[in-house]
């Protein structure tokens, strides 16, 4: 796989447009999931995954296929452009609730149960500290490998499993209280 | 709520996002990988490294030929015991001549 990672990288700087997109294709909806998950607001998630992207093309002789997938490496520069966006910026976290349910499938009580149940979750999540928050995101929301997110976050993967666990522990204990308030 | 299957339940049940139609093509386009494309694809490097490629291959082939035909050529003059001795002299006989031609025109000695 890493092989063909270096072939995509020396593609795309030689300036193959159809290899640069099949790359976006690959990535862009978990790109700007964790990006919308991390900053908590749409239109600046689809801002930075457009920027990710771009500095993934303009930094892509950087790419070394011997250290890391270009996965990894990808999610490594959007954690960056994300964490610089809410540290730079006077930004204002808002939530993402979805207002709309497409599915008519389901019945109008039904959409308000489940809307609740993982609204509670999502609130849940953003109101980790953002070191929590995004490893959260990674493993549980996008499916991240330990090794992976050891590599994107600097940390080793022991330490990834361990926090993830009190993470996990501590947003239980969060919609436990909030369902027993109810 | 307490149990690892409801809390994964609901990590499911958050909307996984998609991106607007035209996400692609706004970052091909802002990238800068379109001037690139009208360049062209290959650098000079890349050029001069295709074109030594091409000769070696060729040079190479043409090596192999050279001894597939002198080997071909003698069958019937040698026994199969003295196939390899003379594909040995063979050999000695071209790096002499390689080194006359490309090396030292003018060491006549190696003759």
């Amino acid at each position: 796989m890493r092989l063909l990672d270096m072939v995509t990288a020396n593609r795309i700087q030689g300036g193959d447009v159809d290899a640069f997109e099949k790359l976006i294709e690959g990535h862009k909806n978990r790109v700007f999931n964790y990006c919308l998950r991390v900053v908590g607001n749409y239109h600046t998630a689809e801002e930075l995954s457009q920027e990710i992207f771009i500095k993934v093309y303009r930094s892509i002789e950087s790419y070394d296929w011997r250290k890391a997938s270009l996965s990894t490496w990808i999610y490594s520069i959007s954690r960056h452009t994300c964490l610089n966006c809410l540290r730079d910026e006077k930004f204002h976290q808002t939530e993402l609730i979805k207002e709309d349910f497409e599915d008519t499938n389901i019945s109008l009580e039904g959409q308000y149960i489940i809307k609740e149940d993982w609204t509670q979750l999502a609130r849940a999540i953003n109101s980790l500290k953002l070191e929590d928050r995004e490893i959260v995101i990674m493993k549980d929301y996008l499916g991240f490998k330990y090794g992976e997110i050891g590599l994107i976050t600097g940390l080793p993967p022991g330490t990834v499993k361990s926090r993830l666990h009190g993470i996990r522990m501590r947003l239980k204990k969060i919609l436990g209280d909030q369902n027993g308030l109810k | 709520m307490g149990s690892n299957k409801q809390y994964f339940k609901l990590l499911k049940e958050i909307p996984f996002e998609k991106c607007p139609d035209d996400f692609t093509a706004r970052v091909v386009n802002h990238s800068g990988i379109l001037d690139k494309k009208e360049a062209g694809y290959n650098t000079g490097t890349q050029r001069n490294g295709s074109s030594f490629y091409s000769i070696a291959c060729i040079f190479t082939a043409f090596l192999i030929l050279l001894v597939i035909n002198y080997n071909v050529g003698n069958l019937n003059k040698y026994s199969t015991d003295m196939l390899s001795t003379n594909t040995i002299a063979f050999a000695n006989q071209l790096s002499k001549s390689f080194i006359i031609t490309f090396v030292s025109p003018e060491r006549n000695d190696v003759k």
